[in-house]
């Protein structure tokens, strides 16, 4: 049954940010994107090849939404990549990992890091890629900084409001 | 052979990472430029349609202000129309009311739109079946909003001005001095009016409007106001960068312009570009 709960909450994450944090406005320079919650607390029980299938779902479902076709499945594909050869370097037995990642089980410094590390890759691969050039680069950095902080503001207190539970 | 199985085994989390990528890379690069079908875009029956049911929940939420400004509207609209009929009864010039004609409106609400893309998209709620195709313009009250890229049976796709690819031939209308709208994918307020020569004066606050050259808008729909105009030394061009009309955040009901002599323009316009090759 725990399983089931996790996919309604990961389906109602991605209505979110479609529906509410698509439509915020900060001088046109604020991109946040919480949907990454799902793919970055998703449990590493399954097979590699089967996560890196499943951020490309993921991606692909919201590139559909936000008419940018293949841009999110790129950064979701690397940014499950990335999970993978990141969580053997925050614990000691990754094996004893069997449920969602969160704050509890890598610890406060871990996950602070570990969520830190992938929301800045993912935000910079998807305007980048979206921009499709370097003309406004240093324009694009900051964009891609302000709004991997507000992404991650968001993430830490969906953290905090799901451990407390 | 055991040894490429060996190999293939070895790396398979990294070789299915690769061809994630790469058929990523192909939609990014196919779809790059204009979408010519609503296949992968918020357009879509899927997408479109929980658009749809968001918006019909919204939408309640502006209707105070949707009603002023129709009644605003309204209220201009009659004024010119009793100007009109004035003039049509002083002199009735043939070849005016003839081309007024062939332009039809057809109103559209907004489902969708994205604002703080590179690449923004507005989605509405007419297509096909309703008479809507790709090319033509989309105007709302205050002026030019963008043109159809592509339909399907119930929704449209719109490329707003705000699109870093999109280009909008415009006029001063002052002077009538023929320069392109392009936007620099930063604000959705402002845009970049480019090639107007360095011998024309433009000023801020001349009002922007669209050329009629091209076959989605009719001559003289507004574009924008120019903000602030720059000549650097030795510059052929001045960079001059406006406020555009249409408020993209607060846009909800446009009209789309229907061009009757649109396929007859066109028609002529290649048959001659393919003579002078």
């Amino acid at each position: 049954m725990e399983w089931i709960k996790q996919i309604v909450q990961y389906i109602a994450i991605m209505f979110i940010q479609v529906l509410l944090i698509g439509n915020l406005h900060f001088m046109g320079m604020c991109h946040p994107y919480i949907y990454i919650i799902c793919l970055m607390t998703m449990p590493i029980t399954l097979s590699v090849p089967i996560e890196l299938i499943i951020g490309a779902i993921v991606g692909f479902i919201m590139d559909l939404f936000l008419t940018t076709p293949g841009v999110h499945m790129a950064a979701c594909t690397l940014l499950m990549y990335l999970r993978r050869s990141m969580i053997p370097h925050l614990v000691f037995e990754p094996e004893r990992l069997t449920g969602s990642i969160d704050s509890s089980s890598l610890g406060m410094s871990g996950w602070l890091q570990y969520i830190a590390v992938l929301t800045l890759v993912h935000h910079a691969m998807v305007q980048i890629l979206s921009a499709w050039s370097f003309h406004h680069i240093g324009w694009i950095i900051l964009s891609i900084i302000i709004s991997a902080f507000i992404s991650l503001v968001l993430i830490i207190l969906y953290d905090l409001i799901h451990t407390r539970q | 052979m055991r040894s490429l199985l060996q190999f293939i085994l070895r790396y398979s989390n990294f070789l299915v990472f690769m061809s994630l990528e790469v058929v990523a890379f192909l939609l990014i690069i196919t779809y790059s430029d204009y979408p010519k079908s609503t296949v992968l875009t918020s357009a879509n029956k899927l997408t479109a349609f929980h658009y749809q049911t968001w918006n019909n929940i919204t939408e309640y939420f502006s209707l105070r202000r949707t009603n002023t400004i129709l009644a605003d509207e309204n209220a201009f609209l009659r004024g010119r129309l009793s100007e009109l009929e004035q003039l049509q009864a002083e002199h009735i010039a043939d070849s005016v009311s003839k081309s007024l004609r062939n332009i039809h409106y057809m109103p559209a609400r907004l489902i969708h739109l994205t604002t703080n893309e590179q690449h923004n998209y507005l989605t509405l709620n007419k297509g096909i079946h309703e008479g809507i195709r790709s090319g033509m313009g989309v105007r709302n009250s205050d002026g030019a909003v963008g043109i159809v890229c592509a339909v399907s049976e119930h929704y449209a796709l719109v490329i707003p001005i705000i699109h870093t690819k999109m280009q909008l031939s415009c006029r001063l209308k002052k002077n009538d001095y023929i320069g392109t709208v392009h936007w620099d994918g930063r604000s959705c307020t402002y845009a970049q009016l480019e090639e107007i020569a360095s011998h024309v004066h433009p000023e801020q606050g001349d009002t922007v409007v669209t050329s009629g050259l091209a076959t989605a808008f009719p001559a003289g729909v507004p574009v924008g106001v120019v903000e602030k105009v720059e000549l650097g030394d030795g510059d052929i061009y001045y960079t001059i960068r406006m406020r555009l009309v249409a408020d993209f955040k607060r846009l909800n009901y446009v009209q789309v312009i229907d061009n009757e002599l649109a396929d007859e323009q066109h028609t002529l316009e290649k048959e001659w570009s393919g003579l002078s090759k």
